[in-house]
């Protein structure tokens, strides 16, 4: 299991090194200059000149890079061009607001795409089946931003239950957590659905039926149990999705995380802090399979990841 | 990232019972037809698809009203006869600009979807059959393509371009190759070592030709199945990126932004908003029901 | 992992959600009121919006709406406008400064006993220290232009001098200044935000930091500042006007999206708000909110550039064919509600040498294709329309492509984002695009020199070049005979606009606000900034 973990880790190495390195390229292909940007409307030559020699912008782009390079993997990820502020810092200032998002969304995903998927394969082919999934997929259909100025419209300003954006409390989380979460949930369905399909159909739940245990006990203790991998993975890959994946919610909702600081710096071209979310949002994603994947071992004991090619 | 990740789930029983079928592969699609015609759910789906590539075929034809034409005085404007879904905030009919904005919706699916086949189709090709270093190189690539933050990378791409529909097509496609070049390559190692490809080796056929004529035939089934599961994304992110202003550019209509449009209005006129927002949901609701359908009929373990 | 664990799991997730929820969570409540006389006006927390992050507080490095509008509240300038008028009047001065006659030398004298909130006392030092951290090539500042006419300003910024040979500390008190040339504005444009005052000692100290939490001598200080979330203000103890401001305490929401933020202010959570332009049809036939809105007439001129470097755009012809293609009337009318009035020229009403007797450009589309042919393009032409990425300014422009594609231009409408946008237009690579300009200060140059003056117009992307026109702005700039100035200015802008047809003036807007009942005496800044008069604002409810 360590040898496989370190495995792992190491070669996380060389994907983490090209995702900056595809990111430098990007930012410097993409048109637009963060001190002309900066300038607003009064532009001056001289002044262009000073700023990007001061923000060390006239280097060669090699040396940009690898300068880059080195004082990352130090952890430090340079200063915005715009508040001055230390890109570490910063993310971490933003992270806790996406995370909680993310965690309030899977909540609600997992509540409901669990509930709806077991009863619906119990009640297979029944019409409780085919509503709930046809809702599901529907889920899973409208846009998210759509779904979100609609939950706003009607539990925001109609009915007056939740705020409408914001975030000052767990009562501003409810309507992102609905919106972001739903799309989630009918995945979640789905899976659990087709997966829980497949293990009833199988020997040992025949053979637990046939011992005479109870319904429920078939269900809810033998046939989820063994159901329940592929949906963990389904889970542990929308954890890693839904991290990256909020940045409309969050501007819709106006939560201050990093989805919505990566869009920012976009917009400004402040480099610093796209290279900085890029690389921390990857990293995220890298590490949460990691985590999935180890998981699995401890789920179902015949996966082991000592021997060979995992 | 585990350095090789095995297909999903649901695409290796069809994998299986493809390879099962090689020999046989009409009979293998026709079995399936037979099972996805008494599928209700995909048969729906299959009618929404339909819908939709009829609408955006026919759209000059079905419009009630040229969907470009501002008429200032009448804007906004509820449902009438004259204008069954009512006027936008130029005038424009609402249902004209949604029945052209299929045209958007379709082309972003066939023509980023295409895209991102063919690279995938083809650095996964490249990666199986040869293995070794390029496989390595190629492997590695999807990895940064899976951790990189996907809508902003279609953005950044979308910035390099600039701005236009066309451009928006290629950010998608180039975002999105990478599944396919994991499922082509799983599939051709594993087809690789089988008989019918070391005979045609043994016959002096060539790489490419081996490739083209013997391997990936053989992977079709899994490939028309992500490929319908696929296009809902692509249409999603089109909406996406509209909604953020960098997709469709005005007059075009596209659903996405008329959603953006709509939005100030959602309570005074709020089927500005809603509408687009159905038409998009049908359509993603087809493809999804269809392409459901379509992985069960042709991974027959799940037949009834 | 049994269905019972897996609840656990859950369960135990959603406590961890709850908490954070608990940790983050900060209401605005009602601030204590520390030693303050109980009157009526005295008090409360205003709850105010942003509409994005402000990209730092140092008012030298950027410009944006966000940072000036903040910098009103957090620091003061030696001179400020009167009320919501354009007449100045002393801020941090003791009196306004007495010029000498050849109009080169200033002298200024400052208030007495001024503080910064921090406590430390403001002095000349501080000025002078605020004057030359702007020009020195290490601040990475970009508004110099405010303080480039003095002498030896030039020096500073190529780095030859580090210090700023024109300004002259006589003591804590009293400073003078000395101009290069004779630049008639050059106190209005001490009262330009960016303008503000820094504490030498604590601003050298913050180093890069500084535009996170920086001090000032303005109403309000910062006390809390959550990243794209909210900014919280407080009442600064030390500042110079006694029993000035009046509230308590300033919570500012940020808020990006429009319909948002008109959301939460009708459902109370905001106290004042700039009406976005798609909310004010609903906002204004509404009986609850009509009476709530405020109108403000800012200085600004929003107008079409057609770059001169495109081939169809050399002939003036179609320039004039363009500008009679437009109905500016029906535009203003449906799209803008008619807030605002069609522009004439260059400069609005509120400028000095505004001309009313300007004709305009009749709505003629016949005269436009008539034109048009002449020009040699009987059929149109194709153009594309570049722009940044903006609801309102797209709304507009999809009405003039409708209004263009009658006399038989196709004017393609490209929106980019705005810093790609940028990059083109001060390369002088956008074809045709809607433009506007905020007045910095309310002088004519400020429209005229920043538009019209061919060093300028590459940089707009109009690639105007008319060399008479440079000569009457040239002169105009140094002269200190406002009568002179103006019919200097007026001249120019009757060439540019009229014979050359160098831009299209379109509107002047008015902008509007929508204001809670309970918040009392709100002023607006004149120039249009988006900022109130906070230290005068009074909350009726607490």
């Amino acid at each position: 299991m360590t040898s496989y973990i370190i495995r792992r880790l190491i070669s996380m190495i060389p994907v983490l090194i090209g995702i900056t390195l595809i990111t430098f390229i990007l930012i410097n292909v993409v048109p637009g200059d963060p001190v002309v940007n900066m300038m607003g409307k009064r532009v001056d030559a001289q002044t262009i000149a000073n700023i990007r020699h001061q923000l060390g912008l006239d280097r060669p782009l090699y040396i940009q890079y690898l300068d880059f390079l080195l004082k990352a993997a130090r952890g430090n990820l340079g200063r915005s061009f715009y508040n001055h502020q230390d890109v570490m810092k910063t993310i971490l200032q933003r992270f806790p607001a996406t995370v909680k998002l993310s965690l309030s969304s899977m909540v609600v995903a997992i509540f409901i795409g669990l509930t709806v998927g077991i009863i619906s394969s119990v009640k297979q082919y029944t019409f409780f089946d085919h509503s709930t999934m046809i809702i599901a997929l529907m889920g899973i259909s409208a846009p998210v931003f759509w779904v979100a100025i609609i939950l706003q419209l009607i539990f925001g300003l109609k009915l007056k239950w939740f705020p409408i954006s914001g975030y000052s409390g767990i009562e501003c989380m409810v309507l992102p957590a609905i919106a972001l979460g739903t799309r989630f949930a009918a995945t979640i369905a789905r899976m659990t659905r087709s997966s829980m399909l497949e293990v009833i159909r199988q020997d040992f739940i025949r053979t637990a039926r046939a011992k005479g245990l109870s319904e429920r006990v078939v269900i809810y203790k033998h046939a989820l149990k063994n159901a329940m991998i592929p949906v963990i993975t389904i889970i542990g890959l929308q954890v890693g999705g839904l991290l990256t994946g909020s940045i409309l919610t969050e501007t819709v909702f106006g939560i201050p995380g990093l989805g919505r600081l990566s869009i920012e710096a976009i917009n400004n071209r402040d480099f610093p802090v796209i290279q900085g979310t890029v690389l921390f949002t990857a990293l995220v994603f890298v590490f949460t399979n990691l985590i999935v994947d180890i998981s699995y071992s401890f789920l179902d004991p015949r996966i082991r990841y000592d021997g060979g090619e995992g | 990232m585990s350095p090789v990740q095995p297909p999903p789930k649901y695409l290796k029983n069809i994998i299986n019972n493809a390879k099962k079928s090689h020999q046989q592969s009409r009979s293998l699609y026709y079995d399936a037809w037979i099972r996805l015609k008494r599928n209700k759910a995909a048969m729906v789906g299959l009618f929404f698809v339909l819908i939709l590539v009829v609408v955006a075929i026919f759209a000059g034809v079905l419009a009630p009203h040229d969907p470009y034409v501002q008429n200032l005085e009448y804007r906004l404007k509820p449902p009438t006869a004259e204008h069954p879904l009512g006027t936008d905030d130029y005038g424009r009919d609402i249902l004209s600009r949604i029945i052209y904005g299929a045209r958007v919706s379709l082309m972003v699916g066939i023509i980023s979807e295409g895209i991102a086949l063919a690279i995938g189709v083809f650095l996964g090709a490249l990666a199986g059959y040869y293995g070794g270093k390029v496989d390595n190189l190629i492997m590695r690539l999807c990895d940064i393509m899976f951790a990189f933050p996907e809508l902003l990378f279609c953005i950044g791409i979308m910035f390099a371009l600039g701005p236009g529909i066309y451009n928006v097509f290629i950010a998608i496609g180039f975002v999105g190759w990478a599944g396919y070049a994991r499922l082509v390559r799983g599939q051709i190692l594993s087809l690789k070592k089988m008989e019918f490809v070391e005979a045609a080796h043994a016959s002096g056929a060539k790489d490419f030709r081996i490739i083209l004529k013997h391997i990936l035939p053989n992977t079709l089934a899994p490939i028309i199945v992500m490929l319908t599961l696929s296009i809902p994304g692509a249409i999603m992110s089109e909406a996406s990126l509209s909604f953020l202003g960098l997709g469709a550019q005005p007059p075009m209509a596209s659903w996405g932004s008329m959603i953006f449009d709509g939005r100030s209005y959602l309570r005074t006129f709020p089927w500005f908003s809603i509408a687009p927002g159905i038409a998009i949901m049908l359509t993603v609701l087809g493809f999804n029901l269809f392409g459901d359908g379509l992985r069960d009929a042709l991974d027959p373990r799940l037949k009834r | 992992m049994s269905a019972k664990k897996f609840l656990a799991v859950v369960l135990i997730m959603l406590v961890v959600v709850s908490l954070a929820g608990c940790g983050g969570g900060q209401k605005a409540g009602q601030s204590q009121n520390q030693g303050q006389p109980a009157d009526t006006k005295h008090g409360g927390t205003l709850q105010d919006a942003l509409g994005g992050d402000p990209p730092g507080l140092d008012v030298q490095q950027n410009s944006m709406l966000e940072t000036y509008y903040l910098a009103r509240l957090l620091f003061s300038t030696l001179v400020r406008y009167k009320g919501g008028t354009t007449d100045l009047e002393p801020e941090l001065l003791a009196e306004m400064p007495s010029v000498s006659s050849d109009g080169l030398t200033y002298h200024f004298k400052l208030k007495s006993d001024l503080k910064f909130s921090d406590g430390t006392p403001l002095t000349s030092k501080d000025v002078k220290f605020t004057f030359e951290r702007m020009l020195k090539p290490e601040t990475k500042a970009i508004n110099q232009w405010v303080f480039e006419p003095i002498k030896g300003a030039k020096d500073m910024e190529d780095g030859k001098s580090t210090e700023l040979a024109g300004f002259k500390v006589l003591n804590d008190q009293e400073f003078e200044i000395t101009l290069e040339s004779p630049y008639a504005p050059f106190i209005q444009n001490l009262a330009v935000p960016c303008a503000s005052i820094y504490p030498a000692e604590a601003t050298q100290k913050a180093g890069e930091e500084w535009t996170l939490n920086p001090i000032g001598s303005g109403p309000y200080k910062i006390a809390e500042w959550v990243h794209d979330d909210h900014i919280t203000l407080e009442r600064n103890a030390n500042y110079f006007e006694k029993d000035l401001p009046y509230i308590d305490k300033i919570q500012m929401r940020i808020i990006e999206d429009e319909a948002t933020m008109t959301m939460e202010f009708e459902n109370g959570n905001i106290d004042i708000l700039s009406i976005p332009d798609s909310e004010y049809p609903r906002l204004s036939s509404d009986p609850n909110f009509s009476k709530m809105i405020v109108e403000n007439t800012p200085l600004n001129t929003y107008f079409y550039v057609m770059n001169e470097n495109v081939k169809f755009f050399q002939d003036v012809r179609v320039r004039k064919a363009i500008a009679m293609a437009i109905d500016k009337d029906k535009i203003l009318k449906e799209l803008l509600n008619n807030r605002g009035i069609v522009a004439k020229g260059l400069l609005g009403p509120g400028i000095p040498g505004y001309n009313e007797n300007n004709p305009g450009f009749p709505y003629d589309p016949e005269q436009a294709k008539k034109l048009l042919a002449e020009a040699g393009y009987p059929n149109g032409f194709e153009v594309e329309n570049w722009q940044a990425k903006n609801e309102t300014f797209y709304k507009r422009n999809v009405a003039i492509q409708a209004m263009l594609k009658q006399v038989g231009i196709d004017m393609k409408i490209n929106q980019m984002d705005s810093a790609s946008w940028r990059q083109s237009r001060n390369n002088g690579k956008v074809p045709i695009y809607l433009a506007n300009w905020w007045a910095d200060i309310p002088d004519p140059d400020n429209y005229m020199y920043n538009i019209l003056h061919s060093s300028q117009t590459p940089q707009w992307s109009i690639n105007y070049k008319n060399p008479k026109v440079d000569e009457l702005i040239e002169k105009a700039r140094v002269s200190t005979d406002m009568n002179e100035r103006i019919k200097m200015y007026q001249e120019a802008e009757k060439i540019a606009i009229y014979d050359d047809v160098s831009i299209i003036p379109l509107f002047h807007i008015k902008e509007y606000y929508i204001v809670q009942p309970y918040v009392k005496d709100v002023q607006f800044h004149p120039t249009g900034i988006g900022s109130y008069n906070y230290r005068t604002m009074w909350l009726e409810k607490k």
